[in-house]
């Protein structure tokens, strides 16, 4: 139980760490208002610049600011939890698309993962990070027990996943324009499908509709590569 | 004594707005444990979440505030995980300007490929403006 109980107790006893994330979110989120919420100005991008720079001078390790900034992460739960919210809020108008939801999930997720490891394979990269690349598109948690599971690295999937959302959020824009993509549907769940909860962010921006659909494409994508990949994996090796 | 009434209202609103939805994470990291599942509590936890309001028609306007609020601010809990783009580890720093070429070039075509894919699927049933609603 006392190993439950530590992260917190770090967080209370060096405040910092909680005040550096909050003071980077902060940060972050008013340059991006001021751009006018341009897309490679993120609050996930410039908040992570100062925390960083924090930790660059600071005689603080990763690994130990984690942990004191446990309490934030820890509100990862409940959030994900109340993406059920909007979800059921448009589910009268997810009813109606059910068919091309799970068409394009199965083409989404398979391209999703594939891509990424033909390309690790084609690069010549070590076999554990090429299995690592196959979880990248799916929810931190998951992906970590995914990577665990399958023969992965489990730190270099959350590095992944994460860069995999940024990356998601900063060219989402600029995919949905050169694609003429105007459909707040088709745009929510390409963003949950790709770039999981940072993407689901991004999502909610366009509207509540586009927030439904990224969640509910996060989650399916989520659930189905947990479920096949492994078996996958199994078959190849 | 109003503004100190209406933050305490708040203040009440939000926790009881988490307290519903740590319930529903509890259960879903419960059946997680139970049967051993690759899943994550909260995810469970939120399909959970979802059935229950199916099944009792209307949110209650706790949840509805709560929610709103967390999802508002989702990126900064993912900032201390985000950070760690820059301490991956001596292991992978020769591999990561390939890991990064990767995961630009995948991300942005299999997103293309998304997009296109859904959006010939959805052609047959537009969106009506009316029936569209508004987050606020």
């Amino acid at each position: 139980m006392a190993a439950v109980f530590e992260p917190f107790m770090l967080a209370f006893q060096h405040p910092l760490a909680m005040l550096v994330t909050i003071a980077g979110y902060l940060l972050g989120f008013f340059i991006y208002r001021k751009s006018k919420q341009k897309s490679w100005l993120h609050p996930v991008i410039l908040g992570v610049f100062p925390i960083a720079l924090f930790l660059q001078f600071y005689p603080l390790d990763y690994g130990q600011y984690r942990m004191e900034s446990y309490p934030i992460h820890f509100l990862l739960g409940p959030a994900t939890v109340a993406l059920a919210v909007p979800l059921y809020n448009q589910l009268y108008l997810i009813r109606p698309v059910v068919a091309p939801i799970i068409v394009t999930l199965i083409i989404g997720a398979v391209a999703a993962s594939a891509i990424g490891v033909l390309m690790g394979y084609w690069l010549d990269l070590q076999l554990s990070t090429v299995l690592t690349l196959s979880a990248k598109s799916v929810t931190t948690p998951i992906s970590m027990a995914l990577a665990d599971s399958i023969g992965g690295v489990p730190i270099l999937a959350a590095g992944i996943v994460i860069t995999t959302g940024v990356v998601g959020a900063i060219f989402a824009p600029l995919i949905f324009k050169l694609c003429n993509v105007e459909d707040d549907r088709v745009r929510g769940f390409t963003l949950g499908l790709n770039a999981h909860g940072v993407g689901t962010a991004k999502a909610f921006e366009y509207s509540e509709l586009a927030g439904a659909f990224s969640s509910l494409a996060l989650s399916l994508t989520g659930t189905i590569t947990a479920i096949f990949l492994p078996i996958v994996v199994s078959l190849c090796s | 004594m109003s503004i100190i009434k209406k933050s305490s209202k708040k203040l009440l609103d939000l926790s009881a707005g988490i307290g519903i939805l740590l319930c529903f994470q509890f259960a879903g990291q419960s059946i997680t444990d139970l049967f051993e599942l690759t899943l994550p509590g909260p995810v469970i936890g939120m399909l959970l979440l979802f059935v229950a309001l199916t099944l009792f028609k209307k949110t209650p306007k706790v949840l509805l505030d709560t929610s709103a609020t967390l999802i508002k601010h989702l990126s900064l809990f993912f900032l201390p995980a985000a950070t760690g783009i820059f301490f991956l580890g001596a292991a992978i720093n020769k591999e990561l300007p390939a890991i990064m070429l990767i995961l630009v070039v995948s991300t942005t075509l299999a997103m293309v490929i998304t997009a296109y894919c859904m959006s010939r699927l959805i052609r047959k049933t537009p969106l009506n403006a009316d029936v569209t609603k508004g987050l606020d």
